[in-house]
């Protein structure tokens, strides 16, 4: 192990910056206003028939409606799992105790699933940061519940997140 | 077709349930993600320049033992980072310093000692639960000499949990 982080770690630092290149080069539209950040996702009831047991790492990226550069009344959802992704569009209540209309889900585990009139739904966990307004810069909790979660009826997941505006 | 790809989808699920079962000791160890933030007077090294996304794990020494506790970040961008920080990460007011490594294209040890301050360590939804037992925890540390760039201090704000 060396003991200096001289021009090998530049190397290693420049390969970061590329990387981050790509990733800012697959963002939909710069000029919207995106939050960055990860967390896990835990069941929350019946999700171990269908596999999922344990706490699951997660990137998530997220645009909110009404912010600069963004739609009005349509947010959007990426959860970025090790193993695939699934991704949200819906009307975000920002309200506790309210069920989001959920109005596109797309899944991508071996390939694009869209399905027409997607079951999964979600809301605010009791416990969540809400978004206070156009100039809010970060979720230091963002739980949601996501029911009928991955499609899988009856499987209702916890998600935690911490995210900050880009 | 939902019921094929609900074979996978649990195909995929269980890949994923057991590489978390992997690495030893996984069952006392918090694991999660959040971001990466504030950066400041990173523009030399070039990186981190805005929030970045990254998945977590930290190993407490209330529940795993040892003098140190350690936080490894594993970088949406690719790469990694652990923080060897002495003692327990109880929240204070000065910056500890630590002993950091990052694996990019190689290992590297940082020779600029990283510094750590825990900025927040508090479990949720019920704040002042034991460590040893909690569930779900928020970590906040400000790391200055952040990936062994001088002078380079962001802010870590992270969501973890650990199993039962």
């Amino acid at each position: 192990m060396t003991h200096t982080i001289r021009p090998r770690s530049r190397r290693g630092i420049a390969t970061a910056v590329t990387l981050g290149l790509g990733l800012v080069a697959g963002a939909p539209v710069l000029a919207n206003t995106e939050f960055l950040g990860g967390g896990y996702l835990v069941p929350r009831a019946g999700c171990e028939p269908f596999g999922w047991v344990g706490a699951h790492q997660v990137l998530v990226r997220m645009q909110p409606q009404g912010f600069e550069g963004n739609d009005r009344s349509e947010t959007q959802l990426s959860l970025l799992l090790g193993t695939g992704t699934i991704a949200y569009r819906f009307n975000d209540p920002r309200a506790f105790r309210r069920d989001f209309e959920v109005t596109q889900a797309v899944y991508v585990w071996n390939g694009p699933w869209a399905p027409e009139d997607p079951a999964a739904g979600m809301y605010y966990n009791m416990n969540s940061s809400i978004l206070s307004g156009p100039d809010a810069t970060e979720l230091t909790e963002y739980a949601l519940v996501l029911s009928n979660f991955n499609e899988h009826e009856g499987c209702s997941m916890f998600l935690y997140a911490n995210l900050h505006r880009r | 077709m939902r019921g094929i790809l609900s074979i996978k989808n649990v195909a995929a699920a269980a890949l994923a349930g057991l590489m978390l079962l992997a690495p030893p000791q996984a069952r006392a160890e918090f694991t999660g993600g959040g971001s990466i933030h504030s950066p400041y007077g990173c523009e030399a090294a070039g990186w981190p320049w805005h929030s970045e996304m990254t998945r977590a794990r930290y190993r407490a020494v209330e529940t795993d033992g040892g003098t140190h506790s350690e936080v490894t970040l594993l970088f949406a961008v690719g790469g990694l980072n652990t923080y060897r920080i002495p003692g327990t990460l109880t929240r204070a007011n000065t910056f500890r310093v630590a002993y950091g490594a990052s694996v990019w294209g190689s290992i590297y040890s940082m020779a600029r000692r990283p510094r750590v301050r825990v900025l927040e360590r508090e479990s949720f939804p019920y704040i002042n639960q034991d460590i040893r037992t909690a569930q779900d925890i928020r970590l906040q540390l400000r790391i200055r000499n952040f990936n062994g760039a001088e002078g380079c201090a962001v802010t870590v704000s992270l969501v973890l949990h650990q199993a039962d």
